[in-house]
């Protein structure tokens, strides 16, 4: 019996489950869960640029040159980004709840880092003694900056290997499309914008929302290099191109988009 | 000599693969080449029988969004089309006409949103923060309502002509890299965050 098709099957159904489920499964539909909102689901403090960035305000062209001092804190855009949706997503705050000690809120920051980035989860972690997200991570910056991934995250974030590919304009309609239909959802998305083989941009963001128009779909963008402002991808329906902000480090203009943390491949 | 006769059918399968794929450097020649033109000014319309005729001046950019020349234009567009506020841009049937096409039928005026230079027949065009004049709606006087035209619906695209010599040394590194990269593939999912 041990050795029956059956039982065999049955023994790598999980796996299969688990291999084709990632990849190819729906995303569960979001329970008891309000949009995400600017700035109360994100992070009080920034990613750093190891790099300090001047842009030409004429010719938009951008030079660069090391900042005096290390930034202590760099490198982190995915890291962040696949946090603050983990935080969405998990983390229920419970500000009337009396707060806790520091290694507590370790352990349930750890808690929450350590959920599938992927999928929306069956549990959640009950936070206490803060609103949301901002305020935890001002409070208890250091520990929170301590828990998030170093670099390497992001220099290994699986779906890195598309960003060598040519990004056709049909498939960047398909991921405007792609986007939507995550926010419908109640999944805000983590994107790649990048310029590759140019590398003016190559960065981790976390779309939130979109206003639709005839002519432009305009997402809105939680970037973890500024705690202050959200940011905007544009998508031109006509030229069927993305757009991304001007920021500190980028001139602003056209990029090339795609999700990650998505699936089994990204 | 055996061998490498079974070796042909997985070489022309990596082959296919990669070109299929839009190999690397292929797909990424065709981005550099490819080329947008977007309206930035309209400096003419006219009315001629069932199709609203414009001029226009567009901007020629790249995929990183630099300018790179300006071209007039000239584009029909069905005033029915025009009527129907549920048109995407996508589907909207618009007609680039040749540069050298004669302009006929009644003229228009040009008229900024405050009205200011309306007259019975006129374009009221919408302008961007950037100068870039993104959209207008024709008013004309009798008949139904016109929705607003969106200027990226007159979008084109092109691939500038330096690209082709350069796609078989494009192909030729794709195929002899892609192997390389198929193989590197597993890796990166396995080691990948």
């Amino acid at each position: 019996m041990r050795g029956s098709r059956g039982g065999v099957f049955r023994r790598i159904l999980p796996v299969l489950g688990f291999v084709f489920g990632c990849a190819t499964g729906p995303i569960p539909p979001a329970q008891d869960r309000a949009p995400f909102r600017f700035p109360a689901d994100t992070f009080a403090f920034a990613n750093q640029t190891v790099l300090e960035y001047e842009i030409d305000p004429v010719t938009r062209d951008v030079s660069s040159h090391p900042r005096e001092k290390t930034p202590e804190f760099a490198l982190r855009c995915g890291a962040m980004a696949r946090a603050a949706r983990q935080f969405y997503s998990v983390a229920r705050f419970d500000p009337s709840a009396p707060a806790v000690d520091a290694q507590s809120y370790e352990r349930l920051v750890q808690e929450v880092l350590e959920t599938n980035p992927r999928r929306p989860p069956q549990q959640r972690v009950v936070i206490p003694g803060y609103h949301n997200l901002r305020d935890l991570s001002e409070a208890h910056a250091s520990l929170v900056q301590a828990l998030l991934a170093g670099p390497w995250e992001t220099y290994l974030q699986r779906g890195n290997w598309r960003m060598i590919f040519p990004f056709p304009l049909e498939q960047q309609q398909q991921v405007a499309g792609q986007l939507l239909d995550e926010l419908a959802r109640g999944w805000p998305p983590i994107v790649h914008v990048l310029r590759f083989p140019d590398v003016t941009i190559d960065h981790l963001v976390l779309v939130f929302d979109a206003e639709q128009t005839p002519a432009e779909i305009r997402f809105h963008v939680y970037d973890p290099n500024d705690a202050d402002h959200q940011l905007e991808l544009v998508f031109d329906r006509g030229a069927r191109l993305f757009s991304y902000s001007a920021t500190a480090f980028f001139p602003g203009g056209p990029v090339k988009a795609y999700e990650v943390y998505n699936g089994w491949f990204y | 000599m055996a061998g490498s006769t079974r070796g042909q059918p997985v070489w022309a399968a990596l082959a296919l693969l990669a070109l299929g794929s839009e190999g690397c450097v292929t797909g990424h020649l065709f981005d550099a080449a490819l080329r947008w033109e977007q309206p930035l000014h309209y400096h003419e319309a006219r009315i001629d029988g069932d199709r609203l005729t414009v001029e226009y001046t567009a901007l020629v950019t790249n995929d990183r969004g630099k300018v790179l020349a300006r071209k007039e234009r000239r584009a029909a567009l069905p005033l029915d089309a025009l009527r129907r506020p549920d048109l995407a841009i996508e589907t909207f049937p618009v007609e680039h006409l040749a540069d050298d096409a004669p302009s006929t039928g009644r003229r228009l005026a040009l008229a900024v949103p405050d009205g200011k230079g309306a007259a019975s027949a006129y374009l009221e065009i919408e302008t961007a923060p950037d100068g870039q004049e993104k959209s207008f709606v024709l008013h004309d006087l009798g008949g139904r309502p016109y929705a607003p035209f969106y200027s990226t619906a007159l979008t084109q695209t092109s691939t500038a002509p330096w690209v082709y010599p350069l796609l078989p040394l494009g192909a030729a590194v794709d195929v002899a890299t892609f192997p390389v990269l198929l193989a590197f593939l597993p890796v990166v999912l396995l080691i990948g965050d």
